[in-house]
């Protein structure tokens, strides 16, 4: 995705971005049988501005997790580029690289394994702070009860010295949080942040994140299969859905939610249970060609969803791969439903389409 | 007003666990029907006394719990018998063929060493049930296509050859083998995907409707419940807070631990100002005195921390247990 | 919550075998480098109480110049435990470092350890060690402690190296490359923390794999003896015919008691060791 103009003003850089990113891993199943490379992600392009928050959504095993992590820093793309502030991160310098360092950070889904059980608070929090000395040690103390402060663990004093088995999963989750922020990032990769966390302590946690972004302008990557809580936090961002390794459609949260135009998101929204008995109980099963979900040994030829789109059309979402492309100034879908061969977006198929 | 079959009385319950720390009070004080052929959800997050409950019913506790009080009472067929009386014999013999369980994350609950055929005869063998391989097999094979499973590949098949979804559904039908009265489901659609769960509550509703079963769901999941209950209880810290037929409470629920619960779940069609519960669930072995919600309450008056409210009756089949019920109008907060 | 030593006392109580392993393990420390300051070693020659059976001018009898059994058992335990608690302690050193290394840094490096160590475990080491006492003079324990301790790491390395691999992927240790908390911070303040259980436990069975080599050799006679220790005294049993005397059965049995008294309270200590470390880890 190049920068796009908008009205003649060149856009700014994104603070993230993903070009043409494929990733692969090399999988042995079983003792005697040969390592054979699985490609997770083809060609996914994703982009984030600063201070923007972009839901990545989609099942399990689509390759969301894999993305999050691309961007965290953690796996090395196998192809395409990875990008912070326009720069490859894996051909950045050693100054560079520490500078994307602090910038990136990450939130793990399960507060029970995100924290070291050996360490107490004060231990986790300490150690960025005195490794990237960003206080002098005198004031280290302070700082972390600063940071405990800030993620609601009141009073700070007493959540410091506790190790993580001693506190409850919202608050291992909040402790994960203040150690994110030691750095200073500006950019957080939420991976299903609260979806191991009982109903009534999600939101608290949500709320904190919102904050966050309110007040110190950090941007997010929130990771997530929650439907529902990725249209409330990312309302005033975008969504992107994920399935089997591609991005399938791409655009302002509330359009995709509200008018999802690929076949998958439009199942999906069908598809999902909602805390409001009028509206789910009206909910049926989409009629899906099949129920088996393909894996990545035995990727389906042509467009990955054709074995059970309900829009499946024979000859050719069977036989050509659709790309992700724009049908609009905010939205992308990856479906021959949208373009023709040429990629031009197809006459009279977007009414009122945002 | 005709008198509704109960199928299940479960009559002032209480129950503990025996730990280093002393005792955690499980369930308190408990006094619930279920009313044959209906579908009951018992909601609440973890600590809230729902899987106990669960395990109470069928006699399934581990050694460190006590029963210190209650009855159970199954009540079928001018039949009347106290599970918590009956000796373990008796009590083999009538779980899976009056009461069935399909327990939580069972998918992990499987013997992966043997075929799924060989867990349905071990199914019947457990509950002393004796029938021809003939009888087994056409009965199962039934109960696979109701759940729309491919009977030969699956009786076939070891459980690591199966989705997720898949052996959730072998489950259920594992579950309806013997043909019991009453099902109880605990969290039958975590971990499972958008479609797969969809696919599972259709299923369910499926049942629902062409089996006559009284179903006891258990979730912690807002929308499964919203999806399938008839009434629904809303537990907190081992004790009952709320109970109503699904519309009174997702449209009017009375208790603040039920208002918050719904008002702090986002959803997908609606947008609604969210609202989230300050605090956290209390600690079971030291519970406070009065209204264990009250700590977390911003309705809590005085007597609140004095004595636990009892459930009061709010209109026909709505009972709440709260003191300021009817101060509170349901948003109150706009 | 109990931390640290109380935590180490409730555990010990709770695991009752551990409890009596590590009151022996202490009573025998005590005996062996404590007692022998208040008891001289008695190194006369009797020639007319050759072997005699118990009697209580000497509970154990006496050996085969008439020196006094349970003397010598109190005085020969320091030089077995010594040997045992060095060569335990440089073969987990190793261990550890080695095993830390490879499994956290990978490729290459991992490659190269591996198969030296796979090298060293593949040779025989009673042979090697007979062997080398032809050429090295195993003068001080400390020399003989460092070979078997050079010998031994191999084993505990290949499973440290695996709770390193498995310990490499946990979410908190991801979340410290995220910080950029550096490859040293890493290593001894995220993974090896949470390896202690593992890491004790491996010392404790090199400590009683020490002890066997060692006792081995000693009871071949492939190592000089420099004074009496459990090791020699067997050795001496059986080559100055101890066994075929009645009475002098203890000059034998005595010493081998000790040794699997010594054996066992290691091993039970390392039990009751398991739940020290396990409960915290899991949240208890």
């Amino acid at each position: 995705m190049l920068p796009a103009t908008d009205g003649g003003i060149l856009k700014m850089t994104p603070i993230i971005e993903l070009k043409h990113i494929g990733k692969s891993f090399i999988v042995k199943r079983g003792i005697f049988s040969e390592k054979r490379e699985v490609k997770i992600l083809d060609d996914v392009n994703l982009a984030v501005e600063e201070g923007e928050v972009l839901a990545l959504v989609g099942e399990s095993g689509c390759g969301k997790t894999t993305t999050a992590k691309i961007i965290a820093g953690i796996h090395k793309p196998t192809k395409g580029e990875f990008l912070y502030r326009g720069k490859n991160v894996w051909k950045m310098n050693k100054e560079e690289f520490v500078r994307y360092r602090r910038a990136v950070q990450l939130i793990h889904q399960d507060p029970y394994a995100s924290l070291n059980p050996t360490m107490r608070v004060f231990d986790t929090i300490k150690a960025p702070l005195l490794r990237h000395k960003i206080v002098e040690k005198k004031k280290v103390y302070d700082k972390v009860l600063e940071l405990l402060e800030m993620v609601d663990l009141n009073p700070p004093e007493e959540y410091a010295f506790k190790y993580p088995h001693q506190l409850s999963g919202g608050e291992r989750q909040r402790v994960t949080i203040a150690r994110a922020l030691t750095v200073g990032p500006e950019f957080i990769v939420a991976d299903e942040p609260v979806s191991m966390l009982d109903v009534s302590i999600r939101l608290s946690i949500i709320e904190l994140l919102k904050d966050l972004r309110e007040k110190m302008g950090v941007g997010f990557l929130f990771v997530t299969h929650d439907l529902a809580m990725a249209k409330y936090f990312a309302l005033e961002g975008k969504t992107a859905v994920m399935y089997l390794g591609k991005v399938v459609e791409y655009g302002n949260t509330r359009d995709v939610i509200d008018n999802p135009l690929h076949p998958y998101t439009q199942v999906l929204l069908k598809a999902i249970p909602e805390a409001d008995p009028e509206v789910t109980r009206k909910k049926e099963m989409p009629k899906l060609r099949s129920l088996d979900v393909p894996s990545f040994l035995n990727l389906p030829t042509g467009c990955r969803f054709h074995t059970r789109c309900p829009l499946y059309m024979e000859g050719l979402c069977n036989k050509k791969e659709p790309k992700l492309r724009e049908v609009s100034s905010t939205r992308k879908v990856s479906c021959w439903l949208y373009h023709d061969e040429e990629g031009n977006v197809k006459e009279g198929v977007l009414k009122g389409v945002v | 007003m005709s008198e509704l079959h109960k199928i299940l009385k479960i009559e002032n319950l209480n129950v503990v666990y025996k730990t280093r720390r002393g005792d955690v009070k499980a369930v308190r004080n408990v006094n619930l029907d279920l009313i044959k052929g209906e579908t009951l959800a018992v909601m609440g997050e973890s600590g809230s006394g729902k899987t106990t409950l669960a395990m109470t019913i069928l006699r399934l506790l581990p050694d460190a719990a006590r029963v210190l009080t209650g009855k159970v009472i199954y009540s079928n067929n001018g039949k009347e018998v106290d599970l918590l009386k009956l000796d373990d014999n008796a009590m083999r013999k009538f779980r899976w063929k009056e009461i069935a369980m399909v327990f939580q994350a069972a998918q992990n609950a499987f013997n992966p060493l043997i075929t799924i055929w060989e867990h349905v005869k071990d199914t019947y063998r457990d509950h002393g049930i004796k029938v021809s391989k003939n009888e087994m097999l056409s009965k199962v094979e039934k109960l696979m296509e109701f759940v729309q499973l491919d009977s030969k590949r699956v009786l076939n098949s070891y459980p690591h050859e199966l989705s997720g979804g898949m052996k959730q559904r072998t489950l259920i039908a594992l579950a309806l083998l013997l043909d019991p009265k009453v099902l109880i489901l605990d969290e039958p659609t975590t971990a499972l995907d958008i479609l797969t769960q969809r696919n599972i509550l259709e299923l369910l509703k499926s049942i629902k409707k062409n089996l006559s079963l009284s179903m006891i769901l258990i979730s912690h999941d807002l929308a499964i419940a919203a999806e399938l209950a008839d009434r629904i209880v809303t537990f907190y810290a081992g004790a009952m807070v709320e109970l109503g037929n699904v519309n009174d409470i997702f449209y009017d629920p009375k208790h603040p631990y039920t208002q918050g619960l719904i008002r702090s779940v986002p959803t997908v069609s609606k947008e609604k100002q969210l609202y989230s519960i300050p605090g956290s669930p209390p600690d079971l072995v030291n519970l406070p005195d009065g209204c264990k919600f009250a700590p977390r309450c911003k309705f809590v008056a005085e007597k609140c921390r004095k004595e636990e409210p009892r459930l009061d009756y709010v209109k026909e089949g709505h009972y709440v247990a709260c003191y300021r019920w009817r101060d509170i109008e349901n948003d109150s907060d706009n | 919550m109990k931390t640290g030593i109380k935590l180490f006392f409730y555990h010990l109580r709770k695991n009752k075998a551990g409890l009596v392993g590590f009151i022996v393990l202490l009573a025998l420390i005590f005996m062996c480098y404590v007692l022998p300051y208040f008891v001289p070693l008695d190194m006369e020659t009797r020639v007319n109480e050759i072997f005699k059976p118990p009697s209580w001018k000497h509970p154990l009898g006496t050996d085969f110049q008439g020196r006094d059994i349970l003397n010598q058992i109190i005085h020969g335990g320091r030089d077995v435990m010594n040997v045992a608690f060095m060569a335990g302690l440089i073969s987990t050193a190793i261990a550890v470092s080695l095993g830390a290394i490879s499994g956290f840094v990978g490729g290459k490096v991992d490659m190269i350890l591996t198969s030296i160590a796979d090298i060293i475990l593949t040779i025989p080491h009673f042979p090697l060690l007979a062997v080398l006492a032809a050429f090295i003079d195993f003068k001080s324990s400390v020399g003989l402690a460092t070979l078997l301790g050079l010998l031994s790491w191999p084993g505990a390395m290949r499973s440290i190296r695996a709770q390193v691999l498995s310990l490499k992927e946990r979410d908190f240790v991801e979340a410290a490359r995220v910080l950029d908390l550096g490859t040293g911070h890493i290593v001894f303040k995220e993974i090896i923390p949470n390896m202690m259980n593992y890491i004790v436990m491996n010392m404790i069975f090199s400590m009683r794999s020490a002890v066997y080599s060692q006792v081995g050799l000693i009871i071949l006679g492939f190592v000089p003896f420099t004074s009496t220790n459990w090791g020699v005294m067997i050795h001496y049993a059986w080559s100055r015919g101890a066994i075929f005397f009645k009475g002098s059965l203890m000059y034998l049995l005595a010493p081998i008691a000790m040794i699997a008294l010594f054996q066992w309270s290691l091993v039970s200590f390392a039990r009751a060791l398991e739940g020290i470390f396990n409960p915290r880890l899991r949240g208890e």
